[in-house]
């Protein structure tokens, strides 16, 4: 189970769950399970993903033709279903990454005003 | 749903495999397997929803809620199916009509002419200026065409129709069919495509026929074009197939074929002198205008037009104006308006169903009370039951639909057999175009919404406490009762109005039959048309002697007799003859011509004189009125008269007649003797001893073998010819009834339903009063007394309505009463015997209660 502590995890914002999903494409094809563990390895276990919500938001970027599924085999040879980011899928990433930058910074932004920065 | 299930199973494994993985980890990392399958578990969330959110995200999920609704419709409407039907049924009642009356109205007036421009299209006809004329508008007779077409510069074309029955030879039998004569540019002026075809040609006998000719007789086949057609013996190509859409520009009759005029008159030159009479005025003239011609220029120019043949022609046109009128145009504006009417009288007999089925689904309503607040408690939200209900009363609609387009379907074959039986069959087709359906699909949707939203809305009103107590204090059906009543008491009094109005026609028949016709419709006569015509359809001359001394071979037969012009055919009792009195202006009187003693077989009374004999060749027959005209003094028999320029010697007086409706006037008619051989139809009448009926058959098969090819029309006793005549009335009677038993069955509807929502609204009620000792009939009284206390009550506000109504007719009508017994008292025991049936099922339910089951608080 998670090293993590119940009360530090984060809940997800709406609509980062696909971002993230399809960020974690990007290395690579991946199955369910794997894009599950990818996530919450690569956030050092924060971001905790109820790992069943993970299927709603294939099958949505599916649908969006950002994500293609196809049969392959896992690493202990079991037959499994993989995702692969499309080239739809890779420019529908670089725009919600600016988005979020754009957003993330200006919550950094009121959250932490440059002089009380400078105070701390 | 099996197209769904790949995907449904893909996700399903995509899970297991998820959850297997999991599992693996987690014994990797030395959880037993139960624990590790319980982790994975835990950790991928509850399956099911996970299930159903990607179900959402593939767009699935409002498609099953529908399914699903539907579903639970139908399983509602199946637990109480009585309720169910007594709604489809009152439904499918109002929708059926409905439709019907849209389908004829939508092919009657919403289909326009399919020519091109229908605006630009004039008729020309005839007024007769004189105050007492015969017939004050006159159509155009062929001379009279060919004038204003050589005249008229207001028009880029004229054209002219005549109808005309002719004798079809075709795969080795003769049809007489509908024919249009018309001039040979008609299609052109008309703006009708042909399709297949060239159309008339000039250099052949040439002509059109009709998309249902060629469907039915030619097998729709692309290469009878320029085939031969044998119409009266003479051959013609067909040279084209009109468009399906054009029937002709009559609305009702549509001909078969189109002949142009000059071709008929060259092949059956008999026709010409005809033809070429200017007082013959039975055709149609459609002028098109020149483009950019006011129409009151083309009007002044027709009426000056009109002027000059006054005085050129006066002994036929002396007192005759021309005009124009648009009938396309108002035709069209007319229909809509007409459709507009009808399809408002139709939505009140609608709405009278819709209130009837909320009433019914109110009570329902009421009922469900219990597993409504059950629901609630659930969690289900009001807008989820609305939507419930609401998809119930669609289900509800739609089944009704059916079962009304059905019957709608029914109806509309009936119709064409409710005609009277005519000489020309007439093809009435009818079919639902896109507006009829869309009509349709119109209702469903408005009869649900209008039936269904108060029950759905009062119904899943969040009512928690009350509702799982099953406490009947607050009631849904509270509010609605009093509105309702007030419908169902207008409802039985529409159709007490109803009933009373069809037992009154009815009477009015049967005072119609008494009326004095001059002739006795109940003598054992049987009477046929004879048409006929040579092997290849040709039309032969009649040796009609010849005939009736076959006929009169027959056994049973006591006297035969042929005749040109019969009473109450409809059709030849126009024609007329010329009176000239020394010192008098000529003038028009009723005329025709019969053999010797048809008059004293229809049982005509001769008042002084005989009757015509084979010998009268300078004979004729007079009515009294005649006589009187000729000879107020009462000695006409004897004297001579000019008619039509030959002098004739009156020999007989006979009764007035009604000869082309039994309400004829009494007009002065003179019957010449039809001579023995000629070509035409003619009637052959027998007088049989026994029953007439009897007859029919072998009165048709002998003058079918009398003539090799010769057509019989219309075989019949002379009963039937002259209910035939009273098509009218009779109809009337039969639509009276029709309405007024569509009236009664809503009611009863209606009535079942408030009955029932009253019952299930005081069964608390009734259930304490039966614990309490109180008897089940003195409950059940009290069930009915309040189903039978609204019909009373509509019962004495219909004959309000209808009596005083029917009192100002009968002070119009002399021997019509509104005191008949069919009128008041049957119409009357009708609807209170109605009423009973329909709330005794209701009042019945009492004896169904088990007062412990209600009484006991939950």
């Amino acid at each position: 189970m998670s090293t993590c502590d119940e009360k530090e995890r984060v809940e997800f914002l709406q609509g980062t769950l696909d971002m993230l999903v399809l960020r974690t494409l990007l290395l690579g094809p991946a199955h369910g399970h794997a894009i599950a563990h990818a996530i919450e390895r690569n956030s050092d276990d924060v971001l905790q993903v109820e790992q069943g919500s993970l299927y709603p938001a294939l099958h949505r970027l599916i649908r969006r033709g950002w994500v293609q599924a196809e049969e392959g085999l896992s690493e202990n040879n079991r037959r499994a279903k993989f995702y692969r980011l499309t080239a739809k899928g890779r420019k529908q990433l670089a725009i919600e990454n600016t988005r979020w930058e754009k957003f993330a910074g200006a919550i950094a932004r009121i959250m932490r005003p440059a002089e009380q920065m400078a105070d701390l | 749903m099996r197209w769904r299930r790949p995907a449904e199973e893909e996700l399903e494994r995509d899970i297991a495999d998820h959850l297997a993985m999991e599992t693996e980890e987690n014994m990797a990392r030395g959880m037993s397997p139960e624990e590790a399958r319980y982790a994975a578990l835990r950790r991928f969330g509850n399956v099911a929803r996970v299930k159903e959110e990607t179900r959402r995200v593939w767009g699935w999920n409002v498609l099953d809620t529908w399914c699903a609704d539907v579903k639970h419709a139908l399983r509602r409407i199946r637990r109480s199916p009585g309720t169910a039907a007594l709604a489809v049924f009152s439904l499918a009642l109002a929708f059926a009509p409905s439709v019907t009356v849209f389908s004829v109205m939508d092919r009657l007036f919403l289909t326009p002419l399919p020519v091109k421009a229908p605006g630009e299209i004039l008729e020309i006809q005839f007024r007769d200026t004189r105050p007492n004329a015969n017939y004050p508008y006159l159509a155009v007779s062929y001379p009279e065409f060919q004038d204003f077409r050589s005249s008229l510069k207001s028009f880029s074309g004229l054209t002219y129709q005549r109808g005309q029955g002719a004798m079809v030879a075709l795969n080795g039998r003769r049809t007489l069919v509908g024919a249009h004569l018309v001039s040979d540019d008609y299609f052109s002026v008309l703006g009708v495509p042909m399709q297949p075809g060239p159309g008339f040609l000039k250099n052949r006998p040439s002509l059109v026929v009709s998309h249902g000719f060629w469907m039915r007789e030619l097998e729709g086949r692309p290469d009878v074009i320029g085939r031969t057609l044998l119409v009266n013996g003479q051959a013609y190509s067909i040279d084209g197939v009109a468009t399906p859409d054009f029937r002709g520009t009559d609305k009702i009759l549509s001909p078969d074929l189109w002949i142009p005029f000059e071709t008929w008159l060259q092949l059956q030159p008999g026709f010409r002198a005809f033809m070429a009479r200017r007082d013959i005025r039975d055709g149609v003239l459609w002028a098109r205008l020149r483009p950019g011609v006011p129409a009151a220029q083309a009007a002044a120019e027709v009426e000056s037009m009109g002027r000059e043949m006054a005085q050129r022609w006066p002994a036929t046109n002396r007192y005759l104006t021309s005009y124009t009128y648009a009938p396309l145009a108002d035709r069209e504006r007319g229909g809509i308006n007409l459709t507009a009417v009808g399809v408002f009288l139709l939505g009140i007999l609608l709405a009278v169903a819709c209130a009837n089925v909320a009433g019914i689904l109110l009570a329902r309503a009421e009922e469900r009370r219990h597993e409504t607040a059950i629901r609630q408690a659930l969690g289900a939200s009001r807008a989820r039951l609305v939507r419930e209900w609401m998809v119930e009363s669609a289900v509800l609609s739609s089944m009704a639909a059916a079962l009304g387009l059905a019957g709608a379907r029914v109806l509309m074959n009936l119709l064409p057999g409710w005609l009277p039986s005519l000489v020309i069959p007439i093809h009435f087709e009818f079919s639902f175009g896109p507006r009829v359906w869309l009509y349709a699909a119109s209702l469903v949707c408005v009869s649900a919404l209008s039936f269904g939203l108060v029950p759905a809305w009062r119904g899943s009103r969040p009512d928690l406490l009350s509702g799982l107590r099953r406490d009947s204090a607050v009631s849904i059906l509270h509010v609605r009762i009093p509105s309702r009543s007030l419908l169902i008491v207008m409802q039985v009094a529409a159709a007490e109005v109803l009933l009373f109005s069809a037992g009154l026609v009815l009477d009015t028949v049967s005072a119609v039959e008494r009326l004095d016709i001059g002739f006795d419709p109940h003598r054992p006569v049987a009477m046929a048309v004879l048409v006929a015509s040579g092997e290849d359809g040709s039309l032969r001359q009649v040796d009609c002697e010849a005939v009736c001394d076959r006929l009169a071979r027959i056994a049973g037969v006591r006297r035969v007799a042929y005749s040109r012009s019969v009473p109450l055919s409809g059709y030849g009792g126009g024609a007329t003859f010329r009176l000239e009195m020394p010192g008098q202006e000529p003038r028009e009187v009723m005329g025709g011509s019969a053999g010797p003693a048809f008059l004293s077989i229809l049982g005509v009374r001769m008042l002084s004189g005989r009757d015509l004999q084979a010998a009268d060749q300078h004979a004729v027959l007079v009515n009294v009125t005649m006589a009187r005209l000729l000879d107020p003094a009462g000695n006409a028999v004897g004297r001579e008269v000019r008619l039509d320029g030959a002098v004739k010697q009156i020999v007989g007086v006979f009764q007035d007649t009604a000869w082309n409706s039994v309400y004829d006037p009494p007009r002065p008619r003179a019957i010449a003797l039809a001579p023995a051989r000629s070509g035409g139809d003619t009637t052959f009448a027998v007088e049989v001893a026994g029953n007439p009926s009897a007859y029919v058959k072998v009165l048709r098969n002998e003058l079918a073998a009398a003539q090799l090819g010769a057509a019989v029309l219309s075989s019949k006793t002379l009963w039937q010819h002259y209910q035939d005549s009273l098509f009218v009335e009779r109809t009337a009677t039969r639509l009276f009834y029709a309405l007024g038993l569509l009236a009664l069955l809503l009611t009863v509807s209606g009535l079942h339903g408030i009955t029932a929502a009253l019952f299930a609204r005081r069964s608390r009620e009734f259930a304490i009063r039966l614990a309490l000792g109180a008897a089940p009939r003195q409950i059940m009284g009290t069930v009915l007394a309040s189903g039978l206390r609204l019909a009373a009550g509509g019962l004495v506000l219909g004959l309000a309505i209808a009596f005083p109504g029917a009192l100002s007719v009968a002070s119009r009508l002399p021997g019509f009463s509104p005191w008949s017994a069919p009128g008041l008292g049957l119409s009357s025991a009708i609807v209170m015997v109605a009423a009973v049936a329909a709330a005794v099922q209701p009042a019945r339910r009492v004896l169904s209660i088990q007062p412990g089951d209600i009484v006991r608080a939950e």
